[in-house]
């Protein structure tokens, strides 16, 4: 890194690594699919012009800074008719759509601090110290969202398969 | 899903979906490259009108002034056409004589050797 600015390559292997991660974030904060990747792009694009600078840790700046621009796109499309929650952010090997848009479902139904530390740990691949950079909240807070996260993921899981 | 590593695994079963390739386009690629090319042709068309204004030019020489004394030559004009006027009126026989000197000053000679009138009578 020269002046903080991130080379161009380790721009492109840092959107290899984490735009998937990244879109299905801002989706699961309640963006949709285009308008998320657009979002990351963005970012991306940003990183390579220099015109931002992810510091030490990009990955926590990255899901950082997507969390804020997801943040200001709802709070800019607050009035708009809210879009059918039927969009697949994630892929599965085995499972099907109905699956899929389970987990997606009770993702989505958990608060928004703990659903952040789930998904900045599974699908970020962020430590729980990461997490905590990442949020700006104290790694103790950050392990007992995650911890109360697990628990009511695994009571919906656990009811809907009980229902099925 | 008895345990949180089993519910972990679980999850992490589920990839989030594919995006598309990170497209870099060549203009933000080099975004210094317009501002410097509009730059460098504002810099020519700047030096080419200061050097244009200040080329001399045949069509934007001016020839000097024509400096007509109009008030000699009218004095001049006034007096003679008031003098003629005047001896036509007083001396008819003067004034002959003033128009023949007259005109044997201003109009072409026809009686020198070199005249026009020498020369077509030789043809």
């Amino acid at each position: 890194m020269v002046d903080g600015r991130v080379p161009r390559e380790s721009v492109i292997e840092l959107y290899q690594r984490h735009a998937a991660g990244l879109t299905a974030y801002a989706c699961s904060r309640g963006m949709d699919f285009a308008s998320a990747q657009d979002l990351v792009q963005q970012l991306f694009l940003k990183l390579i012009e220099g015109r931002v600078v992810p510091g030490e840790a990009p990955a926590s700046y990255l899901y950082r800074a997507v969390r804020n621009a997801s943040l200001n796109f709802r709070r800019d499309r607050r009035h708009e008719t809210e879009l059918p929650d039927e969009e697949l952010w994630f892929t599965h090997p085995a499972a099907d759509r109905a699956e899929i848009l389970a987990v997606q479902q009770a993702l989505a139904e958990l608060p928004e601090e703990q659903r952040d530390t789930v998904f900045l740990k599974i699908w970020g691949g962020l430590t729980l110290e990461e997490i905590a950079d990442a949020v700006s909240i104290p790694l103790n807070t950050a392990a007992s969202r995650y911890r109360y996260a697990l628990e009511k993921l695994r009571e919906r899981l656990a009811v809907r398969s009980a229902k099925e | 899903m008895k345990d949180d590593e089993e519910l972990e695994r679980y999850l992490s079963e589920f990839r989030p979906r594919a995006v598309r390739p990170l497209v870099v386009p060549a203009s933000r690629a080099r975004a210094w490259v317009k501002p410097m090319a509009a730059a460098a042709v504002l810099l020519v068309c700047a030096g080419g009108a200061v050097w244009y204004s200040r080329m001399p030019r045949a069509d934007r020489i001016t020839p000097p002034p024509l400096v007509v004394d109009s008030d000699a030559k009218s004095d001049t004009d006034m007096l003679s056409w008031f003098a003629l006027t005047r001896l036509a009126l007083e001396d008819d026989r003067k004034f002959e004589m003033e128009l023949e000197q007259e005109s044997r000053a201003e109009l072409p000679a026809f009686t020198g050797p070199d005249s026009g009138l020498h020369i077509l009578a030789r043809e």
